[in-house]
């Protein structure tokens, strides 16, 4: 298997627990004045998950599969935060007009 | 979370401010000259394609096109050749020797040709030292101005790459310094209020981008500081101390091949062997041939190839030059591996990103791209913060200036570029004008209206550059979208296609916030 498709198969199981940690993140729950789930999703679980698939790539020494991975994740965890901003932003601007 | 006293917390503070807002707009400069030259190589293909797709820039015909080269060059000058694909895979090859300048620094002279891949034809002869060389470049010379921007800001050596090693190592600061002083940092991960307190905002915007982006801040300011100081400073003061400043006796001691002085004449044996039996060994792509002493007895062949799938490290192959056959692979430095070298050989892969082909390349874009984001929201954040006081109103216009501006002049540098290469001109002269000219009239906008108005104008105007650069390439004597496709040239199509969504993107955050603006002013109260 190729360095691309390694650092796919990662980043996309990487992704579900990262979305789960950032939709249901407390703290971002409370700046926005919604209500937290409770009981939320287990988050240490859900980290765990987030870094699995890097520890199997530094494991088996896909180490140009790691650093994409690990750069996708980072970058890509920056952008679902602005998303996540941005719609929300919207949503209450539709609201409040 | 570390846990900081209130006075401790408030000079992490002052240093983390300090250090960025002294060196801050220059930080920006360089990371996004870096920005843009991760796509170096595809820059210049996009600037300088040759009429088809090269298959292969080493092809058969290659020791014969170089054997042509030699007969025709000072044999002075066989002291050392290098080939390599540049813009469009045009061969490169530059016959030289080693000499000091007036100043006792080292440097290369000779004669250096660019090739024709397909017809195995001259396109270019240059000569002089590597410098002049350099300055007469055409077909990579959009590229390589970015790239000097981001290396040395096009200061004289060594004063360049000593500014931007500093300014690496200010960004390491601001980095660890950030990380301590914020912290609520992974608590606060997800968290960015756009509503409400517009400083609460801006500090959420400057935080979030910045932990995001921490691993590879640290890695970006470590390696590129490295480079930096290496070879402005790290090199020459090892030479200095131990090899009485001979800096050619220090890199041959490092390297692992000192040669075995034999000046007897000897024919060099076939390089198209020797090409074919390095790619059926190391079962990698082909990227930079070194040849020493052509014609002597005692020449080498170093062949350095791309990098392996599944692999950041790898050796390189020599070969003996007189006849042809393989001696050894070695790693980077010395004849055997070691951590020492497979450190050296991490610094270039982590820094430019250039591992994995395009995917890796996207990926490091992204990132220096997240760095320049918050460099500038960093110091936006700290004129924000003093908006009242007169005095910081300079450095919140000269952040704009640079902010903003700085996309704006890198773009036009290619409307300097293009028309006056397809004009039989003189391209750097002609790139640094429209650059510095563009500057000056960024300053002046900056300086002399509002700055969210120059903020609105730069924006802007970057918008609509980067929507004109495919139409101004295909203008100037560019192939055709229609051609480009048929021939496989992917470059051109997708930066013609990546500068035009930049430009779009430009226009639409603009007419976001010029949505936003009259949305807040429709809601205030008369």
């Amino acid at each position: 298997m190729s360095n691309t498709l390694w650092a796919l198969c990662a980043l996309a199981l990487s992704l579900l627990p990262l979305w789960r940690l950032a939709r249901h993140d407390p703290k971002r729950l409370r700046s926005l004045r919604q209500p937290t789930s409770s009981p939320g999703p287990d988050r240490k679980r859900l980290v765990v998950l987030l870094l699995l698939p890097g520890g199997v790539l530094a494991a088996i020494g896909q180490w140009p599969a790691f650093l994409i991975w690990l750069g996708s994740l980072t970058a890509g965890g920056w952008l679902l935060v602005q998303l996540l901003a941005q719609f929300t932003n919207d949503n209450s601007t539709r609201k409040s007009g | 979370m570390i846990r900081l006293s209130q006075d401790r917390t408030k000079t992490l503070l002052a240093i983390h401010g300090w250090s960025a807002v002294s060196l801050g707009l220059l930080l920006y400069a360089v990371i996004l000259t870096g920005v843009a030259s991760v796509f170096e190589k595809e820059i210049s293909d996009w600037s300088s394609p040759l009429e088809t797709n090269i298959v292969d820039p080493f092809p058969p015909g290659t020791d014969a096109m170089l054997r042509g080269l030699a007969a025709t060059v000072d044999p002075q000058f066989h002291e050392e050749l290098f080939f390599y694909p540049r813009a469009g895979d045009r061969l490169y090859a530059f016959f030289h020797k080693h000499e000091l300048d007036e100043d006792g620094k080292p440097r290369e002279r000779g004669v250096a040709a660019e090739f024709d891949p397909r017809t195995l034809q001259l396109l270019d002869r240059r000569s002089g030292t590597d410098e002049e060389v350099a300055a007469g470049e055409r077909a990579s010379a959009l590229s390589q101005f970015m790239v000097d921007l981001h290396v040395r800001l096009h200061l004289p050596n060594p004063w360049g790459l000593l500014l931007t090693g500093v300014l690496g190592l200010a960004m390491l600061v601001a980095a660890v310094t950030g990380f301590v002083i914020h912290r609520h940092l992974i608590r606060e991960l997800f968290t960015l209020r756009r509503r409400g307190d517009k400083l609460l905002g801006a500090r959420d915007v400057h935080v979030i981008a910045g932990t995001w982006n921490l691993p590879f801040a640290f890695i970006l300011a470590f390696t590129g500081s490295y480079f930096s100081f290496g070879s402005a400073f790290g090199f020459p003061a090892v030479a200095m101390v131990a090899f009485g400043g001979d800096q050619d006796a220090m890199f041959s001691t490092l390297v692992g091949n000192p040669p075995a002085e034999d000046a007897s004449p000897a024919a060099l044996a076939n390089l198209d062997a020797m090409i074919a039996d390095v790619r059926a060994r190391s079962g990698a792509e082909l990227g930079f041939v070194q040849v020493e002493h052509w014609g002597r007895a005692d020449a080498l062949v170093t062949m350095f190839m791309k990098y392996r799938d599944g692999k950041l490290l790898g050796p390189s192959y020599v070969y003996g030059g007189s006849d042809g056959g393989f001696r050894y692979a070695k790693p980077s430095l010395g004849r055997v591996p070691s951590s020492g070298s497979a450190l050296f050989e991490l610094m270039a892969p982590l820094h430019f990103g250039n591992f994995a082909g395009v995917f890796s390349k996207t990926v490091w874009f992204a990132l220096g791209f997240a760095s320049a984001y918050v460099t500038i929201t960093g110091l936006l954040l700290w004129t924000q913060r003093r908006q009242a006081q007169r005095a910081w109103l300079h450095l919140a216009r000269a952040t704009h200036w640079v902010g903003y501006g700085l996309p704006l002049a890198l773009t036009l540098a290619a409307y300097g570029y293009f028309p006056v290469r397809a004009g039989g001109g003189e391209v750097q002269p002609a790139m640094m004008t429209a650059f510095l000219a563009c500057a000056a009239l960024a300053a002046l906008i900056a300086w002399r209206t509002p700055l969210q108005q120059s903020r609105r104008y730069l924006l802007g105007a970057t918008g609509l550059a980067l929507l004109g650069l495919p139409v101004l390439r295909l203008f100037c004597g560019g192939i055709s979208w229609s051609g480009a496709w048929i021939q496989g040239l992917q470059p051109v199509l997708a930066l013609d296609l990546a500068f035009a969504c930049g430009g779009l993107l430009c226009l639409l955050s603009l007419r976001r916030s010029n949505l936003s603006r009259s949305t807040t002013l429709a809601a205030t109260p008369p």
